[in-house]
């Protein structure tokens, strides 16, 4: 069949590989990684063929049969409504379960190519597969590939022509079912091979006895780890460059300005003491550069570097069987540990991954809790950088509330919300060990997707912060939300800055409490209001198209009301 | 997932509390909850 201009679609069982399949046939960047769920929206490139024609490739979320259950599900099968032809990604160490969805598709009569991904894991698995003799019994071609190493691409990018149309008669789901059996006995050897390293280990982070303590260790060392580079980074590399380089340039750039006026003090910000100060000044080219870069950029470094090679690696899947337990009191299972933990990194992403929750009322308890509880890397960093110079015991209470807040409002939520948490029912992929270089990748993408999304913002905040300020728009808004602020969370009048600029960018909206002289008592509880009263514009965005509007509603009006009622607990205790 | 009639699987392990059970299916590890791993109705091979 004739490529040109056609849409592609790669289909296939959740985590077999699609997606790193994708990046090998287009070139196009997208995340993979070790678990079931990674792709949750459709990511579309284009491939290119021999004669310079191109052909529009469409990476589906993963499907285990054509009968939707999430709405990640239901975009994979409505895909394949506009799609000319489909590659079905197979995963050759696990065939019987795979074809399954392999003979539905076929019954669809779109042309099919079938890639036997993981090529390379069936060796050592003792697993031996005869393709011609699969080709053959299928009726289409049939090619091996292995999506890491780009083996094989090249040849499944040759048969793409030899797909025709198909004419199969539909089976009932039993037969369906025999014919798997009958497709895997002729074309399947299984052959006896010994325990490697890593499976054991798969086996002791499973058990419960065993696991549980590992899981503990795990998250204990992957937060020790993430400060240890995001710390070494800024005291050793990027702190040095902006006093020592970034500093006297400044200072050269502000005399010109003559020292003051407007112009100097959007760009080089309030001089504190004669002298710049970069988290307190609040000028573009100080403050607006030193968050992103200095303060945010080395932890969010860290975080996806450790986070990436967890996700590689195949824990993902194992921490959430882990604390199922746990997240069920909380109205959740443990896959919801997903979304909190890429909520970590930024909440877009996290809200994103919402979608992995399938019935509504686990969505809104998921979003909610995220929402209020999990502050992104940007604002940890910046909590960590202020807070922590009055000691790393406020940096502990305010992460203490967090905790607390999260587990309250789960265990509230579950009891007060009509329903209950479904049961969880998920594959545990094998352990794999992270590729260097996937891992880089992967984190070059989400340092410059961070860089992209979060500088301009940033930026504008700052801008945003002098124009207001110059207007005097803060001081009137001051004395409306005053009996909020002063009378139940004791803050002064003029904190209502940095929570407006909370809708913007929270990180931006913790180093403007810098600057206004809060005693320890007043910054941990603004920080902490700070992160529960309300999510950033960008998350909310998404958060309102996941949820719908009157979800959405319901669940902002939650997180405000609790951050009255947090503050001023904390204001009346502390 | 797999989990069928006629099909072997072969728990490897099951959490306190009503938690999750784990099983092998074929070559796939599969994390199931306790109240669907209650319906799953096996005869004892050996």
């Amino acid at each position: 069949m004739n490529l040109k201009e056609k849409e592609i679609l790669l289909i296939g069982n959740p985590n077999v590989g699609k997606s790193v399949i994708f990046s090998r046939l287009t070139g196009a960047r997208v995340t993979a990684s070790n678990y079931p769920g990674t792709t949750v929206g459709f990511t579309q490139g284009a491939l290119k063929l021999k004669e310079g024609e191109m052909a529009m490739v469409i990476d589906v979320p993963g499907v285990y049969n054509l009968e939707p259950i999430s709405k990640a599900d239901e975009v994979a099968v409505d895909m394949l409504q506009k799609g000319d032809m489909v590659i079905n990604i197979v995963d050759a160490t696990n065939l019987e379960r795979n074809l399954f969805l392999t003979l539905e598709l076929r019954e669809r009569g779109v042309p099919m190519v079938v890639a036997l991904n993981m090529w390379d894991e069936t060796r050592h698995k003792g697993i031996e597969i005869d393709i011609n003799k699969l080709e053959k019994e299928l009726g289409v071609p049939v090619v091996p590939t292995c999506g890491l190493t780009g083996e094989g691409i090249k040849e499944l990018v040759e048969r793409l022509r030899e797909a025709e149309d198909l004419d199969f008669k539909p089976l009932s789901r039993e037969h369906k079912w025999e014919e798997v059996g009958k497709l895997v006995d002729l074309s399947q050897k299984l052959h006896h091979h010994h325990h490697t390293l890593l499976e054991r280990l798969e086996d002791i982070s499973t058990r419960p006895s065993t696991g549980l303590p590992i899981a503990a260790l795990v998250v204990y060392a992957s937060f020790s780890v993430i400060r240890f580079i995001g710390e070494s980074l800024i005291s050793f590399v990027f702190d040095p460059f902006f006093e020592r380089i970034w500093l006297p340039l400044m200072m050269r750039l502000g005399s010109l300005l003559g020292g003051g006026g407007i112009l100097h003090d959007i760009l080089i910000g309030k001089l504190i003491d004669g002298k710049i100060v970069f988290i307190e000044s609040f000028g573009i080219l100080t403050t607006g550069l030193y968050v992103p870069f200095a303060a945010v950029l080395p932890y969010i470094l860290s975080f996806y570097l450790v986070l990436g090679i967890l996700e590689d690696l195949g824990y993902l899947p194992r921490l959430a069987t882990q604390v199922d337990n746990l997240m069920h009191k909380l109205g959740l299972h443990g896959y919801a540990i997903v979304p909190m933990i890429l909520g970590l990194g930024c909440n877009v992403p996290g809200a994103m991954a919402l979608r992995l929750m399938e019935g509504r009322r686990e969505k809104f308890i998921a979003a909610t809790l995220m929402a209020t509880a999990v502050p992104c890397m940007a604002q940890i960093a910046m909590i960590v950088g202020l807070v922590g110079k009055r000691g790393g015991g406020y940096v502990a209470l305010i992460f203490g509330v967090l905790i607390g807040i999260l587990v309250i409002k789960g265990l509230l939520l579950n009891i007060f919300m009509r329903g209950r948490s479904p049961e969880i029912l998920w594959e545990i992929p094998p352990y794999r060990l992270p590729q260097p270089k996937a891992v880089l990748k992967k984190l070059w993408m989400r340092i410059t997707g961070f860089l992209k999304e979060a500088v301009p913002y940033v930026l504008l905040g700052v801008l945003v912060v002098n124009v207001l300020y110059i207007f005097r728009v803060f001081n009137f808004l001051a004395q409306i939300f005053s009996p909020v602020l002063s009378g139940l969370w004791g803050l002064p009048e003029n904190t209502i800055s940095a929570m407006l600029i909370g809708f913007l960018r929270k990180d931006v909206a913790v180093g403007m409490l810098g600057p206004l002289g809060l005693t320890t008592k007043q910054l941990v509880v603004a920080c902490t209001v700070l992160a529960i009263y309300f999510p950033c514009m960008a998350t909310f965005v998404v958060l309102v198209r996941e949820l719908g509007v009157r979800d959405m509603v319901k669940s902002a009006f939650l997180m405000i009301f609790t951050a009255v009622i947090v503050g001023t607990i904390m204001n009346l205790i502390l | 997932m797999g989990i069928r009639p006629g099909v072997k699987i072969t728990k490897l392990s099951s959490h306190f509390w009503r938690g999750p059970v784990t099983v092998l299916v074929g070559k796939a590890k599969i994390a199931v909850g306790h109240g669907v791993a209650h319906k799953i109705l096996v005869e004892v091979s050996e």
